[in-house]
């Protein structure tokens, strides 16, 4: 069997079954230039945002692989009409979204009581994440748009079906009481001043 | 050195913990060669294919009556389901203090029926007095043009008490003198009960001011709901301090 190298057709014996795909890997270079570097560069960022949405590494890590992929597949379209960084952090929010809501009622409940996979980052950081996964869903989402992803208002409350003016109060109350659990020395020292 | 329209550096302690948080994750997060990218594409397309046919035979098989939903929910799509939805605006009109949400559905008071948890709360107590109350603002925080601050009303009584509405607030300058403070109750209030040494909250919201407008207030009188003597605490810092384009928006006490 030949194995089909880049520049040639797809030989048959791959069968219709792979065909399209197979052409659309082995397009021209143009459709896909600039993915490499959008990958590398962009990569770290949408695993941040997955792990402190879903709590478990590897499931961070599949779902950015996962929201890269589909980038890939339509990469031409994305450059041209949309921002896709933007469009690759979407799909990843709502891919660990609609991940968390298909587990059955008692998987999430096990889950729950286990930790998720863990990077190798220091506990400070796995502890952000953990708190601000106390927080209640919509709350987490809107501090991971806005921190994580750096989204701005509008597009948060475009993600999340909300409004402008609710999302800044979801990021109030995410930061009121990440800051408390975590603890600030400005607002300690605040504290103190008004006693 | 702050950029107050995104986190706001300067005043947002978080900023800098998301800012290493991140970097940390890019450092040990591994990007797949391109050609893991390129099989998991090639997988899809199998599958989907396998999917649809499957769906297509369990279609004919179960024409009508049966027809379970095969193919799960659509990758990648946000459902929006009522569990998640969680409304908490401003204006969230019902606030029940304990962890039971099934506590509204309930109103008769049962003062001492717990109910599963530990820390049961009743349903109802007498309302509280100026002196049950203890009142602190939190860290404001800036998002966009808004400043956000969180009033507190922590029970310091021995008894648990109920303070129902939104509070009142004046601002006073330098020699106590009161100074225009326009005030905007916004939602509905319902009841809210405080154990001893639970606290109660109300949000306060006004726009950001972009220029300074008369004398900046140094404290302020709160009042509790339905309370008339007010206790003076400090304003918050100068740089957000004034209050002049627009009202206060506040929020009824809500359980925290």
């Amino acid at each position: 069997l030949t194995q089909p190298a880049a520049d040639q057709p797809v030989p048959m014996e791959s069968g219709r079954r792979t065909a399209n795909a197979a052409r659309r890997l082995t397009a021209p270079q143009d459709d896909h230039a600039g993915f490499g570097e959008f990958y590398r560069a962009r990569h770290g960022d949408v695993v941040a945002m997955a792990y402190a949405l879903t709590g478990d590494f590897n499931e961070a890590q599949d779902i950015a692989q996962e929201a890269f992929c589909r980038a890939w597949q339509r990469w031409s379209v994305l450059t041209e009409h949309e921002d896709p960084v933007a469009w690759v952090k979407r799909v990843a929010v709502n891919l660990a979204i609609s991940r968390g809501r298909r587990m059955s009622v008692a998987r999430r409940f096990w889950l729950r009581e286990r930790a998720g996979v863990a990077p190798p980052i220091s506990v400070d950081h796995v502890a952000l994440v953990t708190e601000l996964r106390r927080l209640p869903p919509t709350i987490t989402r809107a501090m991971v748009l806005y921190y994580i992803a750096d989204f701005q208002l509008e597009e948060i409350a475009d993600t999340l079906g909300t409004r402008v003016g609710t999302v800044k109060s979801w990021l109030h109350r995410g930061r009121q009481q990440i800051v408390r659990r975590l603890g600030d020395p400005t607002a300690d020292q605040r504290e103190e001043g008004q006693r | 050195m702050s950029n107050p329209d995104h986190g706001a550096p300067g005043t947002d302690p978080l900023a800098s913990r998301f800012a290493a948080y991140r970097g940390a994750v890019r450092s040990v997060a591994v990007a797949a060669p391109m050609t893991v990218l390129d099989e998991r594409v090639r997988q899809r397309a199998r599958s989907q294919r396998i999917r649809l046919a499957a769906a297509g035979v369990a279609g004919a098989l179960a024409l009508g009556a049966l027809s379970v939903s095969i193919v799960g929910a659509s990758d990648g799509q946000t459902v929006v389901r009522p569990d998640t939805a969680a409304s908490s605006e401003l204006n969230s009109s019902t606030s029940v203090l304990s962890p039971s949400p099934d506590a509204s559905v309930s109103p008769v008071p049962t003062t001492a029926s717990p109910t599963g948890s530990g820390r049961s709360t009743p349903a109802s107590a007498p309302p509280c007095r100026a002196a049950a109350l203890r009142a602190a603002l939190r860290t404001p925080s800036v998002i966009a043009t808004d400043v956000f601050v969180t009033l507190e009303f922590t029970n310091i009584s021995t008894a648990a008490c109920q303070i129902t509405g939104h509070p009142g607030l004046t601002l006073l300058g330098g020699g106590s003198n009161e100074l225009p403070t326009p005030v905007r109750p916004d939602g509905a209030a319902a009841p809210v009960v405080l154990l001893p040494g639970s606290v109660g909250a109300a949000l306060l919201r006004w726009t950001k001011p972009a220029r300074s407008c008369g004398e900046v207030p140094q404290r302020i009188r709160v009042t509790a709901p339905g309370l008339g003597t007010g206790q003076v605490i400090e304003w918050i810092e100068a740089g957000l301090a004034p209050v002049c384009d627009g009202p206060i928006q506040t929020s009824p006490v809500q359980a925290t």
